[in-house]
């Protein structure tokens, strides 16, 4: 939907919603909004994307006590219902996170940067660390290393002089047994000779020239000799990561793949290049780098945000907000002497009693900490509800990781999770307040 | 007394030797601007090489078919003086005036005899239109000096400055041509004038002729006879008229159309008597030719040298190309650049650092002030160590924006001369900060700021300004180290060479900060080649201020350095 030109942050123009964070889960919540039509805004700073590995885990690991690690995502989601967790994933059914996935993958392959996930599976890929990680959905361009992996076929790592974050002896030790035919090289990238330090955007950047790239594949050619396969760090481009693939296959005669980096890496770039410059002609009205300081509540119901400090001062009327801002890295749970609290709304919190049950005695403790499972409690909308249950606010909706009862950095269930609430928020937004509402929606 | 200039070898004299110390004064600027050494090739180029250049490049410029450009800059540039129309009206108004009544004065009056009698045959100075024109050139050349002075009166500060040379040439032109007006008025109504033409071309043929004539030149003409006594008829104007139209009109105009003389001689009139015993108008006449003479003399050695040099400048860099520029050549180009100068501030107030003046109060930063000193510098005055570092520290603000070049009504490019005198800069020991900065790698300064901290601790104390980001450790204390900011740097990116790279890139100066190590991420090369391009800012998952942090590091890094680096000979190893 078209933004009207001269809105200009009028307090007085309303929003159908806005969207609050810019981690996945805002991102997806934005996607979704804009795609259904409605008028919508969206704050946050770079956040949680950066971060991202590129891949979208869904859900590999439960119970998180056993370390249980699932073949199939869908089965392990089915565990948690029937275990009656009160997981997000139990209130979406798995159609609709199965839609949310496509959805998603389909605006980023138009976008240029295309997923593949098969359907009752997650895939095996491997990290810069040379652990196997097992996630759902994968960029194409790491597509080979799980046919690679899967076939055990003769695969030679590339990795970079200077590059840090990335040893491909590494790889290839910890692999050895498992994988035989993994071998690491080490080369200069070109123009980088005698540099202590590259950094992995620069090398993405500077590969965007064909030039870069053929200079690069000559280095490596003649340590190919058995190869089936070449990995490289995640350093392929940025905005044209498929051509680029290409080309250097082309060049280096067998297909090529990337292995994911330690964050913030360079697909969490190309997540945020894609976000940052395809959602605003889609109609989304994004507010870069603003920040919501405070809400209030009108007495239709409306919610006034105050973007950006008390020197510019702005403010956006909407219909309905999407409260996606994470947990504390985010800052969208904050904590203090008495516990932790969510600034914005001051919803009551599900949390550990008190700050000496924010973890188990050992720090590795392999069940998670309480903390881990914090944060906001919903209803079957995903509308923030009090302890007794009842909804809050009929138009307040909550997305991401700042839900309460998961621990997605151990359940390996990070995007999927955001982007499967972005989902239900922003239908249950529709379905359940827009269509539903009698105030005046228009 | 003889009333022709020809006549009077004292004049004659006069004009021959301010003749001689013009021409001289002239030679003697010209040849100086193959002697001055400006910019980097400074002493390499031997003089003779130099003028061989500018005679080749002039050669070149006649015969090339640049006559369109030179055609432009002659008669946009200089006839109409479209630059400085560019810039203020106002001020085109008041130069203008000056420029086209004084030249015109020069061409028609001073110079009547060879110009406007051969272009005029039938000219006369008290014909019209010259009478006229002489009259109206003269208050062109008054209103213009108004305005000036009036300017100069009304603004003081920094962008326009009035000097000596100023106020002579004001003083000058007033006196020559307020000199003239008089004169002029006072040959109006002067009796004993009156007489001598009348004896010279002049014959009664009745007896009451002469009364009549003079009758009517009282009358109409504003001419005063206070020795006679006689009774106005309409008869006797009549009569008066007849002859005057016979024996006089072939020469004089009405006086009236003298708009200025005649009504000054109306107010002479009670004094007429005595001015005209004491040959009031010849002492006039006098003074006006000398001062013009004087004038000549000065020409070379004042304000009024601009004259020469504007237009050659602006013929010069109207038709050479001001990217390429042809070291042989440049020197002398700077040096009539130099010279070309009038001061007229108009760089200044156009100058896009202007504002940072304001701060620092360092007038090195505005291009007028600036010019000047490079002047000073290119003469080889001596200059301290401090004023040396004030210099350097203002020539570093520069942007070079180019917009003073753009503005200059002389068609200096300054750009060039900045360029050219920052070289300089460097070669007598004071390079802008970034360059001596890499004096020393980042632990190096840190030691020698060690060393140095109790000597500047007192002296310093309370005088910080402008930081607080800084001392701040909440500022930088989210950094999670998760080198976003390195990884987005196009400096760090662009650092391909080894030798150049940047040693501490923008993670590793946010965890120095953190470590409390402030000394360190001083000296570290990022901080003084960083773009402030603002793209770690922008992409810091933790919204941590990085650019605005190292563009302050940097201002820090200079108050402090600046300090460390005169002593760092003497104490080579601190530690
Ligand atoms: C190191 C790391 C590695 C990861 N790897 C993977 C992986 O391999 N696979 C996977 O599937 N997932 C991974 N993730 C998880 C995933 O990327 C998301 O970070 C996670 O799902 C949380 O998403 P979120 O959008 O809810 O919150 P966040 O990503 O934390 O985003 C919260 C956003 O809200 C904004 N915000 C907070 N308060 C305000 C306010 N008042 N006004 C405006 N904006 C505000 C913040 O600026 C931020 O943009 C990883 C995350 C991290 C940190």
């Amino acid at each position: 939907m078209a933004l009207p030109k001269s809105h200009n942050y009028d307090p007085k123009h309303v929003f159908d919603i806005m969207v609050i964070g810019s981690g996945i889960a805002g991102m997806a919540a934005s996607l979704f909004s804009v795609n259904r039509k409605l008028s919508t805004v969206q704050a946050g700073s770079v956040g949680g994307t950066l971060f991202a590995s590129g891949l979208f885990d869904l859900m590999a690991i439960h119970p998180v006590e056993e370390k249980r690690v699932w073949a199939d995502p869908w089965e392990a989601i089915a565990a948690l219902r029937k275990q009656g967790s009160l997981h997000p994933y139990a209130r979406i059914s798995d159609d609709a996170i199965q839609s949310a996935f496509e959805e998603i993958a389909s605006f980023l392959s138009s976008a240029g940067m295309a997923y593949r996930f098969e359907k009752n599976r997650n895939l095996p890929v491997i990290t810069s660390m040379g652990t196997i990680k097992h996630t759902y959905c994968v960029p194409e361009s790491m597509w080979h290393g799980v046919e690679a992996y899967n076939e055990k076929a003769p695969c030679l790592i590339i990795d970079f002089n200077g590059l840090r974050e990335f040893s491909g002896r590494q790889i290839s030790s910890t692999l050895r047994e498992e994988w035989p035919g993994l071998r690491a090289v080490r080369i200069s990238f070109p123009d980088t000779e005698g540099l202590n330090e590259v950094h992995p955007v620069h090398l993405a950047q500077a590969l965007e020239l064909s030039a870069v790239r053929e200079s690069l594949a000559a280095r490596i050619q003649p340590e190919i000799r058995e190869a089936r396969y070449a990995g490289f760090p995640a350093v392929l481009g940025i905005k044209k990561t498929a051509a680029i693939c290409a080309h250097l296959e082309k060049l280096l005669g067998i297909p090529v793949f990337e292995i994911p980096m330690m964050p913030a890496s360079v697909p969490g770039f190309r997540l945020k290049e894609i976000f940052d410059s395809v959602l605003p002609p889609k109609g989304l009205l994004r507010l870069i780098d603003k920040r919501v300081e405070s809400v209030a509540r009108l007495d239709n119901g409306n919610f006034i945000l105050n973007i950006g400090g008390p020197d510019q001062e702005q403010f956006i009327q909407a219909r309905g907000v999407i409260l996606a801002t994470g947990r504390f890295m985010g800052k969208g749970l904050l904590s203090d002497r008495k516990g932790i609290y969510e600034p914005l709304f001051h919803l009551p919190l599900h949390q550990p009693e008190s700050r000496i049950s924010w973890h188990h005695e050992r720090f590795l403790d392999p069940s998670g900490h309480p903390i881990n499972s914090a944060g906001v409690e919903v209803d079957d909308s995903f509308r923030a509800v009090d302890g007794t249950g009842k909804t809050i606010y009929d138009n307040l909706f909550i997305a991401g990781s700042i839900l309460a009862h998961q621990d997605w950095m151990r359940m390996k269930c990070g995007s999927g999770l955001a982007i499967a609430t972005a989902y239900a928020a922003v239908n249950a937004f529709i379905n359940n307040f827009m269509n539903k509402s009698d105030r005046i929606t228009a | 007394m003889e009333r022709t200039l020809l006549g009077s070898t004292f004049l004659f004299t006069f004009l021959f030797v301010s003749l001689g110390i013009c021409l001289a004064g002239i030679i003697f600027r010209i040849a100086r601007w193959f002697a001055v050494d400006t910019g980097p090739e400074a002493g390499f180029i031997p003089v003779k090489k130099r003028v061989s250049a500018v005679l080749k490049g002039t050669a070149a410029a006649l015969f090339s078919l640049k006559f369109l450009k030179i055609f432009k800059v002659l008669f946009f540039d200089l006839l109409l003086q479209s630059r400085i129309l560019k810039t203020s009206l106002s001020r085109w108004i008041m130069h203008f005036s000056i420029f086209f009544g004084f030249m015109m004065l020069l061409l028609m009056h001073a110079l009547d005899e060879i110009i406007t009698k051969r272009l005029f045959p039938g000219y006369f100075p008290t014909l019209d239109p010259f009478q006229f024109l002489r009259n109206l050139f003269g208050v062109m050349v008054i209103v213009g000096v108004g305005i000036a002075v009036y300017r100069r009166l009304r603004y003081r500060g920094p962008m326009l400055i009035t000097r000596y040379t100023d106020r002579y040439a004001v003083a000058l032109l007033a006196v020559i041509i307020v000199s003239g007006f008089l004169e002029e008025s006072s040959k109006m109504i002067s009796e004993s004038s009156f007489n001598r033409m009348m004896s010279g071309y002049f014959s009664a043929c009745e007896p009451h002729d002469e009364t009549a004539l003079k009758a009517f030149w009282s009358r109409e003409y504003g001419s005063v006879f206070p020795t006679m006594k006689f009774r106005i008829t309409p008869e006797l104007l009549a009569r008066g008229k007849k002859l005057s139209e016979e024996s006089c009109a072939s020469c004089h105009a009405d006086t009236r159309t003298a708009f200025i003389s005649y009504p000054a001689a109306g107010f002479m009139k009670p004094f007429a008597l005595s001015l005209s015993k004491s040959r009031a108008e010849v002492w006039l006449y006098y003074i006006h030719v000398l001062a013009c003479f004087i004038g000549l003399a000065y020409l070379p050695f004042s304000k009024f040298f601009h004259l020469i040099t504007d237009p050659l400048t602006l013929l010069v860099n109207g038709i050479s190309d001001k990217k390429k520029v042809n070291p042989l050549t440049a020197m002398p180009r700077r040096a009539m650049e130099l010279d070309a100068c009038t001061e007229c501030g108009t760089c200044s107030r156009y100058c896009s650092v202007a504002p940072v003046f304001r701060m620092l109060q360092n007038t090195e930063i505005l291009p007028m002030h600036k010019l000047r000193t490079v002047k000073r510098l290119a003469s080889g005055k001596d200059m301290d160590s401090a004023e040396l570092q004030i210099i350097s520290e203002g020539a570093f603000i520069c942007t070079t924006c180019f917009k003073c070049t753009e503005v200059c009504p002389a068609g200096i490019n300054l750009q060039d001369q900045w360029l050219a005198s920052r070289e300089l800069l460097s070669e007598t020991g004071h390079p802008l900060p970034h360059v001596w900065l890499k004096k020393f790698n980042a632990s190096e300064w840190s030691d020698r700021m060690r060393y140095f901290e109790a000597s500047w601790k007192e002296a310093d104390a309370g005088k910080e300004r402008y930081y607080n980001l800084t001392d701040d450790s909440n500022v930088f204390a989210p950094c999670i180290q998760c080198q976003t900011c390195t990884n987005v740097c196009p400096v760090v990116a662009a650092r391909t060479d080894p030798k150049d790279a940047v040693d501490i890139t923008p993670h590793k100066i946010m965890n120095l900060l953190r470590l409390g190590l402030h000394d360190l991420a001083l000296g570290s090369r990022m901080v003084w080649d960083c773009t402030t391009c603002y793209q770690c800012q922008e992409n810091c998952p933790q919204g941590i201020k990085v650019t605005d942090i190292i563009y302050e590091l940097k201002n820090r890094a200079y108050e402090h350095f600046k300090k460390i680096d005169r002593t760092a000979e003497i104490n080579e190893d601190p530690c």
